[in-house]
């Protein structure tokens, strides 16, 4: 079939692929000045809000970003991290900008509603795949990611390697009725007067981080879906009580909170510390300069099923930001992968922090394998201790809005049965009814 | 001739006038605020809710009462209170006495004895932090050194050590104020009715009991409200020394309501507690504008 003028169809597609060029060169033409005017012209500013922990480090990383994204310049606001929650609770009611921001996992149930889910931005299911449960549990809501982890922690006991051998104990206890056993050898060889040292202030990392460990450890949930205490934690809880009746645990350390503990377990004069992994790391339990227990001071699994409880801190996003491209590139710059695949900044946490990672594999790294074993690790032991970590919301209801409140009350509780004030069957009885009065009053 | 200072017709307006900038602080920085809690309070309003929450009538006040952490938080205010103000009123009483005897040194007494009142609360709270601490803190050390303690004692770490504990601390940055007002007064007392009662043969118990306390009776009911008052409000001693612990044993009612407010992000029970904690400071206050001296207010 021909046109008027007696041109063939031939003709159509000849002429359509020279205007297809022709478009092709413009597009190509005008994104490169695009590109070039975005470069040379002002940068995409980001604020990016962080907590006051190595700040010179943090520095060193956004500096890195900077680097590797010429478009992006980022500036830092740091908060003190124990104002952290209300200040940015504050800007965000304001309507203060900014951008990327720390997350803590124990508020993301409140924040959940301005922060950016991150499911849908590129690279997000490749990542998912290879977080830690406990990393993808703690940055989870209502089935959304709202971040990257920063670092994540589990509890896990610290036990001083060099009280163990002269005691004659040729390894960690694998069970709670061997832990017991072997602080009995210790204290009647009078090595230590109370061997075994614990967080318990009733805010904090408190006692009931170390109360839901042993939970865990044994395989049960401290609070069931109607909020009645489970026989593991009336286990746990009587035989904690016990190593405080019989002498085993100090007495003076109920109102020691986990930095305070972990100052005390350096003191030498204690077995074990059930704690935060990263106290056992060079800033911690094997600093050589302040220290007794420096290289002597070793990370073991919990007893029983060696399943333990973490939570993660991590990198999110304001969902109000006008800028979210940008800051997505900072927090996968940060929470995972520079632009060459590469794990910066988990890696240089584990030596600069002791912090432990969210994505598998990270221990595979030969820096990072140095720096765990630097501070008495086993880096496939740590790792595994990762893979068998859980958030705490696994064990009690940890992102329901009256956690906190019932947490700080459980602690008075749990303070009181270790005091000897009252009995474990109490204290269980307590902690629930509490659960559930507050249950009510949130629902 | 004289000057007459009177008021004249016609210029009430403009005098009240002069009273307005401290009219507007009052109703920015105390009415407003106030009125605005009690609002609050009536509502089911959370920390960090994205909308304004709900009428809640008196469902704040209702939950309050019902919980045993406000009623324990509100015996710990009470105990708090009272054991405090006692330690103040009977040490600060006893001290101005000495310093009113003109013993030798009394002056530089003065001095030391003022000097925790200059101390900001925050360093105070440090202090007895350090002083009470189970490793190496000072009260330890001196009562191992005296004998009266085999072991070192982790005082904030029982509830009624901590209690008595953080009481004393306190206590001890009051007793500077009641040194104050009682050493004032006691100097205003005319020497000649001493030396009345001592012609008559009084001696230092009955010149005590019978001249002195009498006269300082306004002094002490003023140092006494105003001590319950601040008592009342006390915070900075528990969220630095205990943070309400161990447990609750030492959560005084202005901690609760940080903690409801700050921690747990409940802003309508929060302001529901922090209501009934004015409701009670504002009746000691109108105790205090009863037994004050007639006279007093309008000086």
């Amino acid at each position: 079939m021909g046109d008027s003028l007696g041109r063939t169809e031939k003709g159509k597609p000849m002429r359509a692929m020279t205007r297809l060029a022709v478009t092709v060169f413009l597009v190509a033409v005008i994104s490169s000045f695009t590109v070039v005017s975005a470069q040379g012209g002002e940068p995409t500013r980001l604020k990016f809000i962080a907590w006051n922990f190595q700040v010179e480090t943090v520095k060193e990383f956004l500096a890195q970003f900077e680097g590797e994204n010429p478009d992006v310049k980022v500036e830092m606001e740091v908060i003190p991290s124990a104002q952290f929650a209300a200040k940015v609770q504050l800007m965000k009611n304001s309507n203060t900008p900014f951008d990327a921001l720390y997350v803590f996992d124990h508020i993301l149930s409140q924040w959940a509603s301005w922060l950016e889910p991150l499911d849908n931005y590129e690279g997000t299911d490749a990542l998912k795949a290879s977080m830690l449960p406990l990393a993808r549990q703690s940055m989870t809501y209502k089935g959304k990611l709202y971040g990257l982890p920063y670092y994540t922690s589990y509890f896990g006991m610290v036990y001083n390697d060099k009280m163990m051998k002269a005691a004659g104990i040729a390894a960690p206890p694998r069970t709670y009725d061997e832990w017991a056993q072997q602080a009995k050898t210790i204290k009647g060889k009078n090595l230590s007067k109370a061997p075994l040292i614990w967080p318990v202030k009733h805010t904090g990392w408190g006692g009931m981080w170390v109360m839901n460990t042993m939970v865990a450890s044994r395989g049960g949930k401290l609070l069931d879906e109607a909020l009645n205490t489970s026989p593991e934690a009336l286990a746990s809880l009587k035989w904690w009580a016990g190593t405080y009746r019989d002498g085993l645990s100090d007495a003076n350390g109920i109102e020691l909170d986990p930095n305070e503990s972990a100052r005390a377990f350096m003191s030498g004069d204690y077995y074990t510390l059930l704690t935060a992994n990263f106290f056992a790391g060079a800033q911690w339990a094997n600093d050589k300069d302040k220290s007794k227990v420096a290289g002597a001071a070793h990370l073991a699994a919990t007893p029983e099923q060696h399943k333990t409880v973490g939570f993660a801190r991590m990198y999110g996003i304001n969902g109000a930001s006008p800028r979210k491209e940008a800051a997505w590139r900072l927090v996968k710059f940060l929470g995972a992968t520079n632009k060459r695949g590469d794990y910066v900044t988990p890696k240089q946490w584990v030596e600069k922090g002791a912090l432990t990672w969210g994505l598998r594999g990270i221990e595979k790294d030969s820096s990072v394998a140095a720096s765990l074993r630097s501070w008495g690790a086993d880096p496939a032991q740590v790792a595994a201790n990762l893979e068998n970590a859980v958030h705490m919301s696994e064990v009690v209801p940890f992102q329901s809005v009256w956690y906190a409140e019932w947490e700080l009350y459980a602690n008075g509780v749990l303070q009181n049965v270790l005091g000897g004030r009252l009995t474990p069957e109490e204290g269980v009885q307590q902690w629930s009814k509490r659960a559930k009065d507050l249950a009510a009053r949130y629902k | 001739m004289p000057i007459r200072v009177g008021r004249r017709r016609g210029s009430g307006l403009p005098l009240r006038l002069l009273n307005l900038p401290a009219l507007v602080l009052t109703l920015g920085f105390s009415v407003i605020p106030i009125l605005y809690v009690a609002y609050l309070s009536l509502r089911d309003l959370r920390l960090g809710a994205t909308s304004a929450g709900g009428f809640a009538g008196w469902d704040n006040y209702r939950f309050i009462l019902a919980d045993s952490s406000v009623a324990t938080a509100f015996w710990n205010t009470l105990y708090f209170s009272v054991l405090s103000v006692a330690i103040a009123t009977i040490v600060g009483l006893a001290i101005a006495l000495l310093l009113d005897s003109d013993a030798p040194g009394a002056g530089w007494l003065v001095l030391g004895a003022v000097l925790p009142w200059a101390v900001p609360e925050i360093v105070n709270a440090l202090m007895w932090q350090w002083i009470y601490n189970p490793t190496y803190g000072a009260l330890n050390g001196l009562l191992v050194s005296l004998g009266l303690l085999d072991a070192y004692r982790a005082w904030l770490s029982t509830p009624v050590s901590a209690l008595h504990a953080v009481i004393f601390a306190y206590a001890w940055k009051l007793v500077p104020f009641v040194i104050i007002i009682l050493y004032a007064a006691l100097r205003s007392i005319p020497a000649e009715l001493y030396e009345s009662a001592q012609t008559d043969g009084a001696g230092f118990w009955a010149v005590v009991r019978f001249v002195t306390l009498p006269l300082i009776a306004p002094a002490v009911v003023v140092a006494v409200l105003f001590c319950v008052v601040w008592s009342m409000r006390a915070f900075d001693i528990v969220y630095l020394l205990t943070r309400g612990g161990p447990g609750e044993a030492t959560t005084v009612l202005s901690y609760f309501v940080f903690l409801k407010a700050f921690e747990f992000g409940d802003l309508g029970a929060a302001a529901a507690v922090a209501c009934v904690l004015a409701a009670i400071t504002f009746a000691m206050t109108c105790v205090y504008l009863r037994v004050l001296p007639k006279g007093t207010e309008s000086r």
